[in-house]
């Protein structure tokens, strides 16, 4: 029997439909269960078989764990933390990537593969390296020492995500602005900048993030309470002997919510670039 | 307003290809000037050189007498229209006008007003409050010839600013740029492709080639257009002003006792007006010997409605004809090897073509009047108008007689033209 083209190409597509909602499930289940259970009293946490629907359902989890030890002071530490890191990451990986792209100086590409070697070393094990620098720096402890550390470890990848933006920008549009009297400043602050918009969205983003998110250095570099940040805060609701899941996962969702206003807010700027619409036709 | 002076300049890349070679090149006060070439001829690198985008390897630049080989781009006085606009992307219509002026501090009310008057030059005033994504080809177009006027520069430089615009609306702003020059008569130094173009917009024409090691220079001709159809420098000129381009066949020179030159190429025998022959000072040399002989299809006519002599015709056999309306194209074929020399071959090369499309014969396109009726495939005797043949030296494509170029200073073209 033969299998005509049709059908095989129904069949096909099919099969692709299956791949994606299995996809779909495994991505959106883990989060499902999260919202779920933080609604959820603790009694029924591990009642099997889980149910996938909040009955009863309370908001007693949000209650105490956003009122909790330090919670607020946890959300506004990471909030400093990864604001002020997102911002000077922009920043200095624009003007970093806006150099190796248009500006010739010897060394520009051993540099530019030195910086890309940083993001090749696993993080983890940076944390000792890094533990000895930052202790002898004196920027243990204290929330400055994270955003340094936090630029440091975006500079390598966010720069050559920038590079690419910047290189994609018409060389006439540079010509056109060097004739009309721009210094080299201007150039990137009046031109260049404006229309990789979309590359420095995708860095605020993705900085944001891990800023946010970050757990292990700040696990190590951070002892004092007062300066926990919220990875560390919400790990600490987990205790040995009894863990309010119920409260953990709650307080993981509020701790989405800035994620997803820094998505929000930034991911209509590279929806559409314009980098190329001064052009001909 | 300004001149523009070239003095021996060179351009060699970093990793070793000439571009330019010995240009030398006198741009006159309010004169447009084009540079003409196919591609690769150095005509863009040349400009870029003017408007100090590239560094000068070899020789001087000069604007206004002032050498300017390392002076930066913003303060050569001039303004630059890019081949695809370059228009700022964010920016509206107004701002990209605009931008030039802030950067030099002008003041607001002043900015307002030179841009609004640019705009209304070029009808673009509605247009100012939109960016340039909003805007058609030719919108942009103007746009980026309102970036360019509104600062009042010096020297407007163009590079190829109408190829990317459609045949229509080309012929346009061909008019438009003319009209814009008569208005501003700013010095102008304008780079094309289009031989069209070049005659129409220039009121002299340089015409380019790339350099090859035996010709370390690009510099072919410069002339007005009238000059350069009617009294090409070489080979290459011949083929490449002028459309359809002019027919090449090889030929024989010799004279009678009674002093008549006589051309003979294939099987016909056409006497020569004496005008062609005093036109090539030195042909007695050629007396003889095989010489390149050129005749544009314009200096061909339906010998029932020229003035021509009988002694100046020439029996064909016609193979396509195409009517035009206001003009009739008749092609026909000689059977005689086809003109093939570096010139002609580079000619080809720049059409996409090379020597095999020519074949085994001499191909041939007259234009004669459209009152006279050819059918395809008949006889028909053709009277050349003899004053306008064109005789070239078979080995050097020279046009014999002709001053080569680099006989000219810079000084001497300048003064040749004020």
């Amino acid at each position: 029997m033969t299998i005509s083209p049709r059908t095989r190409s129904r069949a096909a597509r099919a099969f692709v439909y299956a791949l994606l909602i299995l996809g779909v499930v495994i991505v959106t289940l883990p989060f499902w269960y999260t919202v779920v259970t933080s609604l959820k009293p603790q009694a029924f946490v591990f009642e099997i078989p889980p149910r996938l629907w909040p009955s009863p359902a309370t908001i007693s989890n949000y209650v105490e764990a956003l009122t909790k030890e330090n919670f607020g002071l946890y959300f506004l530490n990471s909030l400093f933390v990864a604001t002020v890191a997102t911002g000077l990451t922009v920043v200095i990986a624009a003007m970093m990537a806006y150099a190796f792209a248009r500006l010739e100086f010897p060394g520009k590409e051993v540099i530019f593969y030195g910086l890309l070697l940083g993001m090749m070393i696993p993080p983890v094990m940076l944390i000792i390296p890094q533990f000895i620098i930052a202790k002898n720096l004196h920027l243990l402890d204290s929330l400055t020492g994270l955003i340094v550390v936090y630029i440091s470890m975006n500079l390598s990848v966010q720069t050559f995500l920038l590079r690419g933006f910047f290189e994609g920008i018409p060389k006439s549009l540079e010509e056109a602005a060097l004739i009309d009297g721009a210094s080299q400043w201007v150039i990137f602050r009046r031109i260049a900048l404006p229309l990789v918009r979309p590359g420095l969205a995708v860095v605020a983003i993705f900085t944001f993030l891990y800023s946010w998110d970050e757990f292990p250095w700040a696990h190590v570099a951070i002892k004092e309470t007062s300066k926990r940040t919220l990875p560390i805060g919400i790990a600490l609701f987990q205790s040995a002997h009894l863990t309010e899941w119920g409260q953990v996962f709650a307080a993981s969702i509020v701790a989405i919510v800035p994620v997803v206003i820094v998505f929000a807010v930034f991911q209509r700027h590279f929806i559409r670039g314009d980098v190329g619409s001064g052009m001909k036709g | 307003m300004a001149t523009i002076t070239m003095h021996d300049v060179g351009k060699i890349y970093p990793d070793g290809t000439r571009a330019v070679g010995a240009m030398n090149l006198a741009v006159g006060d309010g004169e447009f000037l084009v540079l003409v070439g196919p591609s690769g001829c150095g005509k863009s690198t040349a400009l870029r050189m003017i408007a100090g985008l590239e560094d000068v390897t070899e020789g001087t630049i000069s604007i206004d007498n002032v050498v300017v080989n390392d002076v930066r781009p913003k303060d050569r006085d001039i303004a630059m229209v890019f081949q695809n606009y370059a228009l700022y992307p964010h920016m509206t219509v107004y701002d990209n006008m605009a931008f030039g002026l802030k950067l030099r501090k002008v003041p607001k009310d002043e900015i307002r007003q030179q841009v609004n008057a640019a705009a209304e030059m070029l009808e673009i005033t509605e247009l100012l409050e939109r960016k340039p994504k909003a805007l058609s080809g030719g919108q942009r177009q103007r746009v980026a010839m309102g970036r360019a006027i509104v600062r009042e520069p010096a020297v407007f430089l163009m590079d190829e600013p109408l190829s990317n615009l459609d045949a229509k609306l080309r012929v346009q702003m061909r008019s438009e740029l003319t009209g814009l020059h008569q208005r501003l008569g700013t010095t102008t130094v304008y780079v094309t492709h289009d031989q069209v173009e070049a005659m129409t917009l220039g009121h002299r024409v340089a015409v380019m080639r790339p350099v090859s090691p035996e010709r370390p220079y690009n510099l072919q001709q410069v002339a007005a257009p009238t000059e350069l159809f009617n009294n090409p420098a070489n080979l290459f000129v011949a083929g490449f002003i002028g459309s359809p381009s002019m027919n090449l066949v090889y030929g024989t020179l010799t004279q009678d006792d009674a002093g008549v030159v006589h051309l003979g190429f294939c099987d016909k025998t056409v006497t020569v007006d004496a005008r062609a022959v005093d036109g090539h000072p030195g042909i007695e040399d050629y007396f003889g010997m095989q010489v390149v002989v050129g005749i544009r299809p314009s200096a061909m006519e339906d010998a029932r409605v020229s003035t021509r002599s009988e002694s100046e015709t020439i029996e064909v056999e016609s193979l396509v004809n195409e009517l035009l309306g206001s003009e009739t194209y008749v092609h026909f074929e000689l059977p005689s090897p086809p003109v093939l020399t570096p010139d002609v071959e580079e000619n080809l090369r720049d059409q996409g073509l090379d020597a095999s499309s020519l074949g085994d014969t001499t191909k041939f396109t007259a234009r004669i009047s459209p009152d006279v009726d050819v059918p395809d495939f008949t006889q028909l005797r053709l009277a050349i108008d003899t004053p306008k043949i064109h005789f070239f030296d078979a080995e050097t494509s020279d046009k014999i007689g002709y001053r080569a170029w680099d006989d000219h200073s810079a000084d001497e073209l300048f003064t040749q033209r004020s």
